[in-house]
């Protein structure tokens, strides 16, 4: 990955994770929502990338938002359809990955001609979200009921991780440790 | 809907169930917008709600008329395409009749959670149309008192004292915990 990603990294997960805090009380919770934005982040950028020659300037943000928009019902009729639990869980949040700022971001860009592999830059960014997304729902319900999906860790449990402020909390603690994670890896990258 | 129930409707959007506290909506935007003047905050806030407002008034009859019966597969897609339109039609109109009103961020306000959560959140609660006006009402006010707080500390996220890591973003997150703490002892 090249330095100006890495620096871009830790406000990109924060642009994402609007949809992702609400959708990580559990661990199970937040894998559905990692999938779901990786399928919605990653096939509306290769739909826009296909369509950049029929999209002008002036309706490029409209056919970006209709884009995102459809891959998120897509996604969320089939949550729906199989997987019940998960939807009744992550509910409309699924919805609002599509006016994601991450999300509408990378379709964005995909329909522009500045940059040369967005895809596969999207499939990378994509996957490191997902894994921030499932981190921070694991350790929400580590806490908060002390569990790890069928796993019972402790009987003692801070019930507050499981409500907003304990989401707020632990998405500070997830985006300080991306942010030193990457500053980490550049300094060690420039002292090479 | 009586007054005291319009009363505590809108009590609740602004503080215990302020949708951006307890429901995780619109604060992006308020991190991006935190260097603002408090003017400027108050004109985002009005141009907020006066696009909740028309977007509520298309979507209503359209949930109840089309959506709600045998259409509901095509809810998020209809959603989203009322909040564009609702959006490009008021800043059409801010830009024409009130050029000096705001430099109209309308990509901003398209793409703040708020105005589609909103919708969705008052769809899936069940809330009539005039309650739904309150709650939009009610929203735009809970939006503008957590930007006020934010642009009281905007400038200092970034500040030298705070150690690298957690400069910015995290320090941001975490003074969100603290406020929506606050808020969780009124529910």
């Amino acid at each position: 990955m090249e330095d100006k990603y890495r620096k871009i990294l830790a406000e990109v997960v924060f642009f994402g994770i609007t949809p992702a805090l609400a959708a990580t009380i559990n661990s199970a919770a937040s894998l559905s929502m990692a999938v779901g934005i990786i399928f919605i982040m990653v096939l509306s950028t290769i739909v826009m990338r296909l369509m950049r020659k029929l999209v002008t300037e002036e309706n490029k943000v409209f056919v970006t938002l209709v884009v995102t928009a459809l891959f998120a019902s897509i996604f969320q009729m089939v949550t729906e359809a199989y997987a019940m639990e998960a939807y009744k869980e992550i509910g409309i949040y699924i919805a609002l990955c599509s006016i994601n700022m991450m999300v509408f971001g990378a379709a964005y860009g995909g329909a522009g001609y500045e940059e040369k592999n967005i895809v596969g830059r999207v499939v990378l960014f994509s996957i490191v979200f997902g894994i921030v997304v499932f981190a921070v729902g694991s350790l929400r319900e580590i806490l908060g009921a002390g569990t790890w999906g069928r796993l019972v860790l402790f009987s003692s449990k801070a019930q507050i991780f499981q409500k907003a402020p304990g989401a707020y909390m632990t998405g500070a603690v997830a985006t300080a440790v991306v942010a030193f994670i990457v500053k980490k890896s550049t300094k060690k990258k420039e002292a090479k | 809907m009586n007054i005291s129930e319009i009363f505590s409707l809108l009590l609740a959007c602004i503080f215990v169930n302020n949708y951006v506290l307890q429901h995780y909506l619109g604060f992006d935007s308020i991190y991006l917008d935190r260097k603002n003047s408090l003017k400027n905050h108050g004109r985002i806030s009005l141009l907020l709600t006066i696009v909740l407002l028309v977007a509520t008034t298309i979507a209503s009859p359209l949930e109840a008329f089309v959506i709600g019966g045998k259409a509901e597969w095509a809810r998020t897609l209809t959603y989203v395409l009322v909040v564009a339109f609702s959006v490009f039609a008021v800043s059409f109109v801010v830009k024409k009749f009130f050029p000096s009103f705001l430099n109209c961020e309308k990509v901003n306000v398209a793409l703040n959670s708020i105005v589609l959560g909103t919708l969705l959140l008052s769809s899936s609660n069940g809330l009539g149309w005039g309650a739904s006006y309150v709650a939009v009402i009610g929203t735009g006010l809970g939006y503008f008192l957590v930007s006020m707080v934010i642009s009281g500390i905007g400038r200092r996220i970034d500040e030298k004292a705070i150690p690298e890591s957690f400069r910015g973003v995290p320090i941001f997150l975490a003074t969100l915990a603290i406020m929506s703490l606050a808020v969780y002892a009124f529910a």
